[in-house]
């Protein structure tokens, strides 16, 4: 058989949280892999993937080695949007303008002043 | 020594975090030879910001070698219950929890808050396995609570990954910590996510690259909200941070505290402040506060903040 299908809610639980549950997918994929040319990734019931999830999962899978045949199925527009944007970020990235002012106390009750406003 | 903490917090963002940093100027006295007691046994009204930095000043204390302790008995029976709920002080461990997590935390989706979450910080496959299958149960869980829309479902989740990944791989602790409340009639949730291992600047000195440039915790804070990574020597990591605020206070109209060594940073839809607080006002750790709206601005998309 040319093509695996690997079910993500089988092997995870429904929110993609973690770097080492990314970790964990991408080994099971790249073992499927030795047998399959091709494997369809099926997010179905995949309701959340974290950007820490995201950005693992796309250097496990694409740093360092020869890509595999993928197709992904089923995910949301936020899942896509999630890999997109992981994979817009790995080599540049928009600068982070510094907008905020720094205020220094030695007393406690100055302080409160301005806690009080948040 | 006895510290008499206030029976009331007030619902102001403000309010907690003054108690907090109080309280860490009053134990900043404290001889260490001298028994210390926090006494919050007639607490009448509390809340998440504050809550969860009482057992964390508790063991920071304890590892200095403080004998210190904490009341676990309160005189208001209904604020008794809600201690009790939320394994205050000592927090709910997933790998003491028998069974399916899910068909525990489910216990908890007619309240209107879950328990202190210790969640462990290993890497080895087991207690990833266990914390993998907890982060999910507590994140639906809080969906259920506070049954929002499909686009708020991803910005909490996403608040709330962000936020235990930090500890996960920076904190150096063992465990990190979660706690959260819905107020459905004020429309936002309360969510602490903290530990009390390595300070922002601690990771940035363990840093080779930057630990020349990083010296204070004032320059790790602006390092740290200027995504500069310790984890890569390239662009590709450090987002957590700097998208985390900006989607909760741009997108939702939110608040975003957080706080390490003797620095904070307040961001809000109004201003974005760092504080250098007096050196006895020192948190061991990160402290982090979220007030997160769960009605989100018409038009709202997470992923705009993704970068």
């Amino acid at each position: 058989m040319f093509t695996s299908e690997i079910k993500v809610t089988d092997i995870l639980p429904a929110t993609l949280d973690t770097r080492e549950s990314a970790t964990r997918l991408v080994n099971i994929l790249k073992e499927e892999c030795k047998n399959h040319p091709k494997i369809v990734i099926d997010f179905g019931g995949t309701i959340f993937m974290s950007r820490s999830f995201a950005d693992q999962f796309h250097k496990d899978l694409y740093v360092n080695e020869q890509p595999m045949d993928i197709d992904i199925k089923n995910a949301s527009f936020d899942i896509i949007s999630m890999l997109r944007a992981v994979s817009n970020t790995q080599t540049k990235r928009k600068a982070i303008v510094p907008s905020y002012k720094t205020l220094v106390f030695n007393n406690l009750s100055k302080l409160e002043d301005f806690s009080f406003s948040w | 020594m006895n510290i008499k903490l206030d029976e009331r917090i007030f619902e102001n963002f403000g309010d907690p975090i003054q108690k907090i940093w109080r309280l860490l100027d009053q134990l900043a006295t404290a001889n260490i030879d001298e028994a210390i007691f926090l006494d919050y046994k007639d607490a009448k009204f509390t809340s998440p910001f504050f809550l969860l930095s009482l057992p964390l000043i508790v063991e920071q204390y304890k590892r200095r070698g403080y004998n210190i302790s904490i009341s676990t008995d309160f005189n208001h029976g209904y604020l008794s219950d809600y201690m009790n709920y939320i394994y205050f002080p000592r927090g709910l461990d997933p790998d003491s929890i028998p069974g399916d997590f899910n068909d525990f935390m489910s216990g908890y989706q007619n309240k209107s808050y879950i328990p202190i979450i210790c969640f462990p910080t290993g890497s080895s496959v087991h207690i990833t396995e266990i914390r993998d299958a907890f982060l999910s149960a507590v994140n639906i869980l809080l969906i259920k609570i506070c049954g929002v829309s499909s686009n708020m479902i991803t910005a909490i989740m996403y608040l709330i990954d962000e936020a235990v990944n930090n500890v996960l791989h920076h904190s150096k602790d063992d465990k990190g910590y979660l706690f959260a409340q819905y107020y459905k009639s004020k429309g936002y949730i309360d969510l602490v996510v903290a530990d009390i291992g390595q300070t922002i600047l601690e990771t940035y000195a363990g840093f080779e690259k930057l630990k020349n440039q990083v010296t204070s915790h004032k320059l790790a804070m602006e390092a740290a909200l200027a995504g500069k990574s310790t984890k890569s020597a390239d662009v590709d990591r450090g987002f957590g941070i700097s998208t985390s605020k900006e989607l909760l206070t741009k997108g939702l109209n939110g608040k975003y505290f957080i706080y390490s060594g003797n620095v904070c940073n307040m961001h809000n839809s109004e201003i974005n402040e760092i504080y250098e607080l007096p050196e006895t006002i020192h948190w061991q750790g990160v402290y982090l506060c979220l007030r997160i709206p769960v009605v989100p601005p018409i038009g709202f998309r997470p992923s705009d903040y993704y970068e």
